[in-house]
């Protein structure tokens, strides 16, 4: 079999576009592959380009072979986008290659280790801070409302929900990581101190103690910062507090010195990036993404943190084709703590695909189908066409 | 002032690379220029300078290093590699047009110079003419007394140091290329050992003990590999032995293995990747890459290698603009072990930029022009555009 083409599709979901690649081939069958981040959606695109003359005519099946051929090329660059472009290669191989010899990914090497995997909401109020029209019908606007939110996990099916720092009004919004554009030194000032704790707080009251809290801190704030949310969190037994911080020796302080459980790790990307943070053992859970560094890199990552006594989470924010991916990795590796997913997005999101996962009582069912066992829709991906 | 517009030029090569450059323009008429990135990923760099380009027009370009951390933060899940080399061409741009609105050169908007004059060595000898040599007019290399007739014309031309990589002549010429798509386990085999200590033998014994003579051997090689070339050079006396391995144990292991001194780290972006390397020492002399990661990310690598008693080696292999980049950053720091350039090019190097260096007995002058002290010829650019 031979790669004879492979196409990009840029979907406009809102916030931030969603990338997919079709990889087609001499013997009529295509593999899908979700990928990358959609803020650098011009970027991938042109690196698919940049990548394509290196695996057109070759053999998709020889897919970790063929992730060797791209890596080499851009070696120079490797990491961040470069690893995203490959990723939406390597991903829409791995597809094809389920399809061709009838198994589900997983299968392909060596799992299922599961047939179903624990899940949690994330962006949990979050979402509609940033978003309102998510859910127009009931807005933020005071701390009752987020409790409400909160409370629609349960009444879902869901045992645990994930939520970023947020505050309820008239506008609501939720912090930004400065990516808004304003000048921000990753502070927390006492201000914000209070008000997350007002908000885990409330959210805690809303649900109980059978529910698992997550909160997300993202890159919002240096270590001390991140010490200082995390001690003032204590009190409300967070399932995890989870912080991007790029230098393995401040989260390995920041882990001894708060009794809040850390996760850590969704912005490395095979297993040369997260080594620094395994031998400091500076996390507690272990974030993995699939559609930002493929299917076999995300499994040899998992894999090395097995030998750490490291369990890892996938981190899966994007569309359903994602969570398929994401759930063949929780089904090929034995060590998974829980997986990330997003009910809310736009509301025309399931006629994009062939299948939407099945997701009971917090429960997303490991698909059988061969490849990831979901198609893409190319007549609706390219009705829904992101030109900005 | 505001930032208007951002454009970017690729420009054909006699390599299958083309040169990148950034214009950036201003309603005050100033348009700051950049030469960036590695033309291997040149769609995917260029659509990440449009992503991150449409954010910053409207916004005032002199606060330099603020933009940098507006779209460092933008980026920072996918950060380095190929994002870092974006941002690169943006922020040098951005440079450009201070110095020019302060009308001086950019390593006096810094503090310096440090330096009137930058020794520098004539790169790539001999491995341009293994596949260009018809088209830099020059003879074809048969055999070995052909690449040491090299070395001697870098020496009639003035230039006290050259660097060549391992080369193979013959009627069909051929290099060594293993950087690139194809199977490869990066080994140094005996006969490969041999042909390097002939070329090496051949080259020292036509230029005599004082021209100094540096190799780059690339990702060629495993750490192994590199250790036993590193040892078998030994007798020639090489200024340095150039290599690309992203372990920096394994580095470390080399450099005390064998007595050729150890340069390397072109590839590593910013403060952050360098200093792993830093704490083992793991090099003699620091390669740094200006048209990569950006001046102000160029220049603190170079201060903190300072602080660990190194000197660093700008790594540029492009146009003309990179030269004057590379030149500006020699001038701003206190460090430079010597500067790479290019002698042999693409026979329109020259017509593409408003200015050359000024190049006498192996010295590069440092340019007093403001901001870079060259342009872009924009209607050259056009003129060769990489249309591949």
């Amino acid at each position: 079999m031979k790669i004879t083409d492979i196409e990009t599709f840029v979907v406009d979901a809102g916030r931030r576009p969603w990338l997919f690649t079709a990889v087609r081939t001499d013997e009529g069958i295509t593999g899908y592959g979700e990928f990358g981040s959609g803020g650098t959606a011009h970027a991938l695109v042109g690196l698919i380009e940049d990548l394509k003359p290196i695996v057109i005519g070759k053999d998709p099946e020889a897919v970790e072979k063929l992730y060797f051929d791209m890596y080499r090329v851009l070696r120079s660059a490797p990491g961040g986008i470069a690893q995203m472009g490959m990723a939406g290669i390597e991903l829409a191989c791995w597809d094809i290659k389920g399809k061709a010899m009838g198994v589900p990914v997983n299968n392909l090497i060596g799992g299922p280790y599961r047939d179903k995997q624990r899940v949690y909401w994330s962006h949990l109020a979050s979402a509609r801070a940033g978003d309102p029209t998510l859910a127009p019908d009931k807005p933020l606007k005071d701390w009752g409302a987020v409790a409400a939110a909160a409370l629609e996990a349960p009444e879902m099916g869901y045992d645990a929900f994930k939520t970023n720092i947020i505050w309820p009004g008239e506008n609501p919004r939720s912090i930004s990581q400065g990516r808004d554009g304003l000048s921000h030194d990753q502070r927390a000032d006492t201000e914000l101190v209070r008000n997350v704790e007002q908000q885990i707080s409330v959210m805690r009251e809303a649900v109980g103690d059978s529910v698992d809290i997550l909160l997300d801190i993202n890159y919002n704030f240096k270590t001390e910062g991140a010490i200082r949310v995390a001690r003032a969190l204590e009190p409300y037994n967070l399932f995890w507090i989870e912080h991007d911080n790029e230098d393995p020796e401040a989260l390995a302080q920041f882990k001894a010195s708060t009794t809040t459980t850390l996760c850590s790790g969704e912005q490395h990307f095979t297993m040369r990036e997260y080594l620094p943070y395994f031998e400091l053992r500076a996390m507690d859970t272990v974030k993995v993404d699939v559609q930002w560094q493929g299917f076999g890199p995300s499994k040899k990552v998992a894999d090395l943190a097995e030998t750490y006594e490291l369990n890892i989470a996938p981190h899966n924010p994007a569309s359903e084709l994602a969570s398929f991916q994401t759930v063949h990795l929780c089904a090929s590796v034995s060590n998974t703590r829980i997986m990330e997913s997003d009910p809310e997005g736009v509301p025309w999101r399931f006629d994009l695909f062939t299948e939407r996962p099945e997701v009971i009582d917090s429960y997303m069912t490991v698909p059988t189908t061969p490849g990831w066992g979901c198609d893409l829709v190319e007549d609706e991906a390219r009705k829904r066409a992101w030109n900005k | 002032m505001k930032i208007t517009a951002i454009e970017t030029f690729k420009v054909r090569t006699i390599g299958r690379m083309p040169w990148l450059f950034c214009a950036i323009r201003t309603d005050e008429g100033i348009t700051g220029y950049s030469e960036f990135g590695s033309g291997a990923l040149h769609m995917g760099i260029t659509g990440l300078v449009e992503d991150l380009g449409r954010r910053l027009i409207g916004q005032d370009p002199l606060p330099v290093d603020k933009l940098y951390m507006d779209m460092y933060r933008w980026t920072r899940s996918e950060s380095g590699g190929a994002t870092a080399m974006a941002i690169a061409g943006i922020e040098l741009a951005l440079w450009d047009i201070k110095g020019k609105f302060h009308d001086v050169p950019v390593y006096r908007l810094v503090g310096g110079p440090f330096r009137e004059k930058q020794r520098v060595y004539w790169s790539h000898l001999a491995t341009y003419r293994v596949r260009s040599a018809e088209i830099l007019g020059k003879p074809k290399l048969r055999t070995m007394e052909d690449v040491a007739n090299c070395a001697r014309e870098a020496v009639d031309a003035g230039y006290t140091a050259f660097k060549t990589n391992i080369v193979f002549p013959g009627e069909n010429p051929s290099m060594i290329g293993n950087m690139f798509a194809g199977s490869n386990d990066q080994n140094a085999p005996t006969d490969l050992v041999r042909h390097t200590v002939e070329q090496i033998g051949a080259m020292r014994q036509a230029v005599g003990p004082d021209i100094d003579i540096c190799l780059d051997i690339n990702y060629n090689f495993k750490t192994e590999g590199a250790i036993n070339i590193g040892r078998a050079l030994e007798p020639f006396d090489l200024f340095w032995m150039e290599i690309d391995n992203q372990d920096p144990e394994s580095l470390a292991q080399l450099k005390s293995a064998q007595r050729t001194p150890i340069c390397t780290g072109e590839q590593l972006l910013g403060l952050r990747q360098y200093q792993p390397y830093f704490r083992r020492h793991a090099m003699d002399t620091v390669k740094v890459d200006v048209q990569w990661q950006g001046f102000s990310q160029a220049k603190k690598v170079a201060e903190l290698a300072e602080v660990y008693e190194l000197n660093i080696a700008p790594h540029n292999y492009n146009s003309q603009l990179s030269s004057f980049q590379s030149l500006n950053l020699t001038a701003a720091v206190s460090n430079v072990r010597i500067m790479e350039s290019d002698v042999d090019s693409s026979p329109w190097r020259d017509e593409i930029t408003t200015q050359v260096p000024e190049i006498e007995n192996g010295f590069m002058t440092i340019p007093d022009g403001p901001g870079w002290g060259c342009d872009l010829d924009e209607e050259a650019a056009k003129k060769y555009a990489f249309e591949g």
